[in-house]
């Protein structure tokens, strides 16, 4: 009975040598590992959330989660402010407002990082689109924004990658299809979800660029637990069919576990 | 541009400020604007508002553009020169400048340091431009910087923009030794040990010792790096950081209850100082059987001739005195060792390499320093035991970490999904990773087998490869207005775009082929088996093919037609060019492959072009490898000198570069080595009798105006005692372990205190074995017996510096060797079989009584006894003593008539005489050799000439000094000796 313990040589962390995944000893108690949470001190949990909360850009949350825990707050209110800032103007597809945000913190951001910068231009392109689409049964000439806008912005970076060509391609077809026509993979570019993972990326930039984290620790747990198990499986080492996070609350069904 | 304009004709600040805004916001991501705005003027307008305006906003905005602008790439470093930006930048930066502006003007100065340094690889000449940005003013500015971080994240970036500063644009020698003297350098350091104490590696225990709070973790490598950049080169500047007060006070902190614990830090002990050893033990036997064998597996008998001490430079005829233990404090050196491979180990990726490059530098320099030829005694077993525990270290734990770190360079695939962070750190690793096993392994046999071992072959070959690749280009940025061609000269140069130097996908591939060249050039050096793995790996074709240089119109080619794949042939930058020789030099070191491999790969021919090349440090690498590649087993030399090689080298010799002339002679040297006579002529002709006699008299030194020297000993002032007086006063005074030399508050400066430690009398150096040996034997004793704390940094520093740098001395030293070349030229020109023929063409150019009198002046003591400054007398330098005792063999080789010229020379016989009881073993055979063909009988007729040549050194008490050596206690000079003693007894 008990817990078993695989440890697997881990090398591309860095520092971290290893990994543990903590397993039961038969199949039939492995839900006997919430009870081992005990294990992991409360105030490193406590850590582990904070630090997601000051690098994902909750800062009022960041606050209030300091003051129950006694932890210390954040230390720089101002920047995680200029990245809440620029999420929300991703978000709420202010894209020229977030480009000069982006500018304003370090115009290196972008200079540098041409595929992220491209991103960007290209939500501002499709935004165009979308409020010329937005007036209903446009003319060819209402388009003359979106492409004089293209011309200008987007096509000098195309030719540099087949990627650029082919993204800034598909865009431009939106203007071809009426929105009712359209296949699943141009619609994908009017859904929102692509603005959001726009906006992790920009938000990784900018930690990035102030030689920070560019990630919260909690997604580099998870990604270090996804990878063991993946090992553990390629090893054949004797699993569960599914091993949960544990990150749920307990009665929770297993199949609902956060998967990142 | 609309934009420019209306930052031209703003009505209101405000205006300025939002036109401004929307500039920068146009420039980002588009490099073709970027150029517009150059032609337009439009650095002239921003450079303008930066260094007049009121407005902090605008200035603000003014810097980031300009900072846009230079991360353009090399093309905008001419115009932004011009237009005197980097100073304007600094001096927006004296003032009482907003945070977020000083961030933003190291971030443009950082971009510029970065454009400039991947121009200056470009194989065009004209665009090598001169970047200062480290002025003493500058240095102060930077120091204020770091001075007041508190532990924000703005102030964390500023550090690493200015270290990133260092690393970029630091090149030049003079500039290194300003930053090392500054109060900047010291900062670093101290960072670094604030980081090493607050990770928990050591307990600091210097309570007196005030830190710096410590860095991000991630600022780590940047400050070593920059350390690295400012004591690259220098022995004295690594020793400088080394012993700097912080580094010190981390280890000798420990000792402040009187007992010297530093010994936990060493290998045997594992940095053991928190308890639990950090670094694995590694058990080192104490008097290890271990053989070294030096030099050349391939001529094994050879070993015997080589100084069993041989070190790069010469300073194997340069010893301490008294004050100094020779090596320094070793067991502080060790800890720092320890200490640099557990940051090593603790770190990844580019972070590990630079911690890994600082203690090869460190590890280099202190072997540099290392003449243990002038311990005695008991004391040698213990020193040398603790320099093998530190080498032995870096072989198990530092090398394999090294060649590790090769491996993941070969095998990364530059993934795609990574950050942009991760792609630049792998780049890092992939261009720096064999250049730093290089440093690591270079000059110690021991560190290059343990590098094998770790497989360092197998992943330097394929990555040496990979680099002749075709090289896709990025195509270009597309434009809607066809770009101006035209370019009207006559605009100002801050409206002309410069060359855009060479493609950064090239310059990859540039750097990490140098580097790959590197670690070969390490590999081979001692071992003749790694030479021929290298060859089975098949990378010979490769060496060949990177000793070709780019043409000169190289980069313009390129940029006419972008987009291209850029073949693997087209040539090579200047570092790769060096490199290559470094490694043909190396290669070219085993007779089998001369015969083999490296004749089929045509090596010779690129390596004559070079010969030619512009660069004198190009020069003088080929004619490195040159000095190879004429031996006279080599199947090369034909080639060589039908290509007119001979003339080459001869004018090469009569430059002024001491290195050029050493190396130039030394290949001449070999070239008339069992030559023909008609060769020999014309190498003779070629350098001019009365040149070689001007050089082997050292008269263009004299010219210099180092009189001082004679026949290439030393005199220096004062071999006086010590100054007891004033070390007590440095003992009693804790603060003087630390280097109060450089106080800040001091107004001298930094290079006013090259002064004042030359005035330090007891910095004074001995030149020669011979007294030297004599008078440290009992001084040494003292000064090792001493508690650790005793061993006085400042003094030791400013003699390693007095070794390194003193111009005298170096001037001394160039000479030394220049003249062993010249004497060893003439000894091959006397060997072989028309030995009588080519002495009686010197007698013919030269004169005889000329040719002796310079022999003579070889030998004879360059200070009386009983002068003022010595009690011994001091004779000369031994190498040149054993050149000039060889020639003496080799005329006594010739025709009876020449030995009897010789044996009438009274006072060369006269000076000759002490030299038979000279402290290195080499000069006694070279003298017993000499006598063995003096008292040889030729044939009956030359019987009783014979006898009176006995009779003539017994007169002169040459006899007695061989019968002497009959109890020698080396075997070789004991044989000869018998052997000299039969032929006497036989006449």
């Amino acid at each position: 009975m008990g817990r078993r313990l695989v440890v697997i040589p881990h090398w591309r962390e860095g520092r971290k040598r290893h990994v543990v995944l903590k397993l039961p000893r038969t199949h039939h108690n492995w839900q006997n590992i919430q009870a081992d949470n005990a294990l992991v001190s409360k105030s490193d949990i406590n850590w582990v959330i904070m630090d997601y909360l000051v690098s994902e850009g909750y800062p009022g949350a960041a606050e209030k989660f300091a003051q129950e825990t006694n932890l210390p707050g954040p230390v720089d209110h101002d920047s995680i402010q200029e990245r809440v800032q620029v999420r929300n103007a991703i978000h709420g597809g202010r894209l020229d407002e977030a480009i000069e945000l982006i500018n304003e913190i370090d115009p290196e951001i972008l200079d540098n990082d041409h595929l992220l910068h491209f991103h960007l231009l290209q939500l501002q392109l499709i935004e165009v689109i979308r409020s010329i689409l937005a007036k209903g049964s446009p003319a060819a000439t209402d388009f003359l924004p979106a492409i004089k806008f293209a011309t200008e912005q987007l096509s000098p970076r195309a030719p540099t990658d087949p990627a650029y060509q082919a993204a800034l391609e598909r865009t431009m077809a939106l203007m071809i299809f009426p929105p009712e026509k359209m296949t699943a993979e141009f619609k994908e570019l009017l859904n929102p979800t692509l603005r959001q993972k726009v906006a992790v990326d920009v938000n990784r930039a900018i930690l990035e660029s102030r030689g920070e984290r560019s990630e919260a620790k909690i997604r580099q747990l998870v990604k270090a637990r996804a990878w063991a198990e993946r090992e553990a499986r390629g090893a054949k080492v004797d699993l569960p069919a599914y091993v949960p996070l544990g990150l749920d609350a307990e009665g929770e069904g297993d199949g609902d576990a956060m998967v990142t | 541009m609309p934009a420019l304009t209306d930052v031209r004709h703003a009505a209101s600040a405000e205006a300025q400020v939002a036109a401004l805004r929307r500039l920068k916001n146009e420039l980002v991501g588009q490099g073709k604007r970027k150029e517009t705005l150059v032609c337009d003027g439009g650095i002239d307008v921003v450079v303008d508002i930066l260094s007049s305006s009121e407005d902090d906003d605008a200035r603000l905005q003014a810097t980031l553009i300009i900072a846009t602008i230079a991360n353009g790439g090399p093309a905008f470093v001419t115009p932004l020169l011009a237009a005197n930006a980097p100073q304007v930048l600094l001096d927006s930066l004296a003032h009482d400048t907003p945070s977020k502006r000083v961030t933003a003007s190291l971030q443009a100065l950082r971009n510029i340091a970065a454009a400039w340094r991947a121009s200056q690889q470009s194989p065009q000449q004209e665009i090598h431009t001169r970047l200062d940005l480290f002025t003493r003013h500058s240095i102060e500015v930077f120091h204020d910087l770091l001075r007041q971080s508190p532990p924000c994240s703005a102030r964390m970036q500023h550090l690493r923009l200015i270290t990133d500063l260092i690393t970029l644009s630091v090149i030049s020698d003079t500039k290194k030794a300003a930053l090392s003297q500054s109060p900047l350098f010291e900062i670093l350091t101290a960072l670094l040990v604030s980081h090493t104490v607050i990770s928990g590696l050591v307990t600091w225990q210097a309570e007196g010792v005030q830190l710096p709070p410590p860095p991000q973790a991630s600022s780590v490598s940047h400050i070593i790096s920059a350390i690295c950049t400012i004591v690259e080169g220098s022995a004295y500047r690594t020793h400088r950081f080394f012993l700097s007060s912080t580094v010190r006070a981390l280890f000798i902190g420990q000792s402040w209850n009187n007992t010297d614990e530093r010994h936990l830090f060493s290998a045997r002990q594992g940095f053991a100082n928190t308890g639990e050893p950090l670094l694995p033990v590694l058990h080192i036997p104490a008097y290890g059987t271990t053989t070294y064998h030096y030099g050349s597996r391939a001529f094994p008998a050879m070993a015997a001739l080589q100084s069993k001490h041989a070190k790069r430079g010469n300073s194997h005829y340069v010893t301490f005195d008294e004050n100094l233990a020779p090596g320094g404090d070793m067991d502080h050196a060790n800890a720092v060792c320890s200490w640099l491979l557990l940051l090593a180990r603790s770190a990844a990726g580019h972070g590990r390499l630079v911690a890994l490059r600082l203690l090869a530098l460190v590890n280099n320099s202190v072997d540099a320093m290392d003449s243990s030829d002038a311990i005695v005694g008991g004391h040698r077993t213990e020193y040398t035991q603790k320099n093998r525990e530190r080498k032995k270290q870096i072989a198990v734990l530092g090398v394999p970490l090294a060649a590790k770190m090769v491996q993941i360079a070969n095998e990364s695939k530059m993934a795609e999904g990574s950050s942009s962070a991760q792609h630049a750190d792998d780049v890092l690793v992939k261009e720096q990773a064999c250049d730093v096993l290089a440093l690591l392994i270079r000059d110690f046999d021991e560190l290059q087998i343990a590098a094998v071992d770790a497989g360092a072959i197998k992943h330097v070959c394929p990555l040496l490869k990979k680099t002749f690749d075709p090289v896709p280009l990025a195509k270009p940025m597309w434009s809607a207005r066809t770009a101006g061609t035209g370019k009207p000269a006559d605009l100002p140069l801050t409206r002309q775009l410069g060359s855009r130097g060479l493609p950064s996908e090239i310059l990859h591939a540039m750097r990490c082929r140098q580097s790959a060249l590197q670690a070969l050039a390490a590999l081979a050096e001692k071992e003749d088996i790694h030479r021929k793995a290298i060859v089975e790996a098949g990378v010979v074709p490769c060496i060949f093919d990177a000793l070709k240089p780019f043409p000169s119109d190289y980069a313009e080619t390129l940029a006419k037609n972008r987009g291209q794949v850029v073949g693997p042939k087209d040539g090579n930058t200047t570092a790769v060019l060096l490199a290559a020789c470094r490694a043909a030099k190396t290669m070219s070191r085993s007779v089998s492959l001369l015969r083999t491999s490296l004749i089929d790969a045509g090596i010779a021919k690129p390596v004559f072009q070079l010969l030619h090349h512009t660069d004198p440090e190009v020069q003088l690498a080929a004619t490195d490898v040159c000095i190879n590649l004429l031996l006279e087993f080599s199947p090369m030399r034909e080639d060589l000198i039908a290509e007119g090689v001979v003339k080459t080298l001869a004018d090469h010799a009569r430059r002024s570069e001491p290195a050029l002339r050493v190396s130039s002679l030394w290949a001449l040297k070999h070239l008339v080595s069992s030559s023909p006579k008609e060769i020999k002529v014309k190498t003779i002709e070629e350098l001019g009798t009365g040149w070689l006699v001007g050089v082997i008299r050292g008269e263009h030194l004299q010219q210099r105006g180092h009189g001082e020297v004679a026949g290439g000993g030393v005199s220096v002032a004062g071999l006086s005692t010590p100054n007891a007086a004033g070390e007590q006063v440095d003992l009693l005074n804790p603060s003087s372990t630390g280097m109060d030399v450089d106080d800040p508050d001091d107004d001298q400066g930094y290079d006013e205190e090259e002064e004042v430690v030359n005035d330090d009398e007891d910095g004074e150096v001995m030149y020669d074995e011979l007294s030297s040996t004599h008078y440290q034997a009992s001084q040494l004793r003292s000064t090792i017996q001493q508690a650790p704390s005793a061993f006085n940094s400042k003094r030791y520093l400013s003699s390693v510096r007095e070794i390194e740098q003193n111009p005298s001395l170096r001037a001394r030293q160039d000479d030394v060797a220049v003249q062993e070349q010249a004497l060893d030229f003439i000894r091959n020109l006397l060997n072989g079989e028309d030995c009588a023929g080519m002495f009686d063409y010197l007698l013919q150019h030269i004169g005889s009584a000329k040719i002796f009198e310079l022999l003579t002046e070889k030998l004879v003591r360059v200070i009386d006894a009983g002068s003022s400054t010595s009690a011994r007398p001091v004779y000369g330098p031994s190498a040149l003593i054993i050149s000039t005792v060889n020639i003496l063999t080799h005329i006594a080789n010739a025709l009876p008539r020449h030995k009897q010229l010789l044996i009438a020379q009274k006072p060369l016989l006269q000076a000759w005489l002490p030299h038979f009881s000279h402290p290195d073993r080499k000069v006694r055979v070279a003298c017993v050799w000499a006598i063995n063909s003096l008292t040889w009988i030729d044939d009956d007729s030359d019987r009783r000439d014979a006898r009176a040549r006995a009779q003539e050194l017994r007169s002169c008490g040459i006899e007695t000094a061989v019968r002497q050596l009959i109890g020698d206690g080396d075997l070789d000079v004991k044989e000869r000796a018998k052997t000299a003693v039969r032929q006497f007894e036989q006449l």
